[in-house]
């Protein structure tokens, strides 16, 4: 057989999503398949997969600049933490296949801080769309999170009143233990994520507003920059 | 301290096991932390005054500052030197407690 096809069940794993929908996607004309031998296997080319990836980052990033709020489909959206939760060990328990299990729990946790993020500081505040948006490719080891909350500025407006700018609100949130729930003793999620990404062979881009953080292990620190295309709450993409 | 007492002591002293992997595998949010640390809070009140806690992280496979910090630093800071950690090999569980400053 082709070495460049993939089955179902590979594909399926690769994208995050189930074989059911991959069959619904081939119906319907979404995402196409290759039917081999007597029974019609579904097969799929690699890349068409890695141009679907792609493709899935531009969606992401479309979704979270948009002005009007759309709730995106459900195969990478999860509304509530618990369908979060269940994505997430469903992500860890493929991610633990091609990867060193320690690796793979360092990958999970930082997933599930930023993911978490999202519901601890939104929770009864959303501005329209509730949920967080979280896709990954074991194939191209990557993993993208994007919400459409309130965004880092003003959630810690509630603590610090005089902060005025998206970049020196993500510098404080990766760099200093202060919460946008005070007087709760918090703050410690986005730092713990740095000194993981620092220290492993992964990177992150961070966005809130119109604030950009890269990290990995020749920047460690925390070096904020601007970004023509302001997005709504926050969006982040870790590759390892 | 002399070896007697060391021996005498490893074996009478008596430590209530916290099992984490009995609260799931994947110990990541706040909210998961706080509830098991809510259902926990009858069993920690039978720990009598000469008795230990020993957290036991074996099977543990995901953990965060998050969950760490609404269920292990308030039994940290009941208990102090009192709590100790055993089986925490896993890279996830050393992160996180490492950032409470739970371990250094």
């Amino acid at each position: 057989m082709d070495k460049g096809l993939i089955s179902i069940g590979k594909t399926a794993k690769l994208l995050g999503v189930s074989v059911d929908t991959l069959r619904r996607w081939d119906t319907s004309g979404k995402f196409n398949s290759i039917r081999i031998g007597l029974r019609g296997n579904r097969y799929y080319r690699k890349t068409d997969i890695d141009l679907y990836i792609n493709d899935h980052l531009a969606i992401v990033r479309k979704w979270a600049v948009s002005n009007l709020g759309y709730e995106p489909e459900a195969e990478h959206f999860c509304k509530t933490r618990d369908v979060f939760q269940a994505r997430l060990e469903h992500f860890q328990s493929d991610l633990i296949k091609n990867e060193d299990s320690n690796f793979a729990s360092l990958i999970s946790a930082i997933v599930g801080e930023i993911g978490n993020n999202s519901f601890d500081h939104n929770l009864g505040n959303w501005p329209d769309i509730l949920g967080v948006y979280f896709t990954y490719s074991l194939s191209q080891k990557k993993i993208i999170l994007a919400d459409r909350g309130l965004g880092i500025l003003s959630t810690l407006k509630r603590t610090l009143p005089d902060l005025n700018s998206h970049k020196k609100a993500l510098k404080i949130a990766f760099t200093e233990i202060i919460s946008g729930r005070a007087p709760e003793n918090r703050g410690n999620g986005l730092k713990f994520v740095r000194n993981v990404v620092i220290q492993n062979p992964i990177t992150l881009f961070f966005q809130t507003g119109n604030a950009v953080l890269n990290l990995d292990k020749n920047n460690t620190d925390v070096v904020i920059e601007d970004t023509d295309e302001s997005i709504r709450g926050c969006m982040a993409i870790i590759q390892y | 301290m002399n070896l007697y007492v060391v021996v005498w002591l490893l074996y009478n002293t008596n430590y209530m096991i916290i099992n984490l992997n009995k609260f799931g595998t994947t110990l990541v949010s706040r909210p998961a932390g706080k509830e098991a640390l809510l259902a926990f809070n009858p069993t920690l009140r039978e720990v009598k005054s000469n008795e230990k806690i020993e957290v036991d992280f074996t099977g543990v496979g995901v953990l965060t500052p998050s969950w760490a910090d609404e269920f292990l630093t308030p039994i940290f800071n009941s208990f102090k030197d009192r709590v100790r950690f055993v089986n925490t090999q896993n890279s996830s569980v050393i992160e996180s407690l490492k950032i409470l400053n739970l371990i250094y």
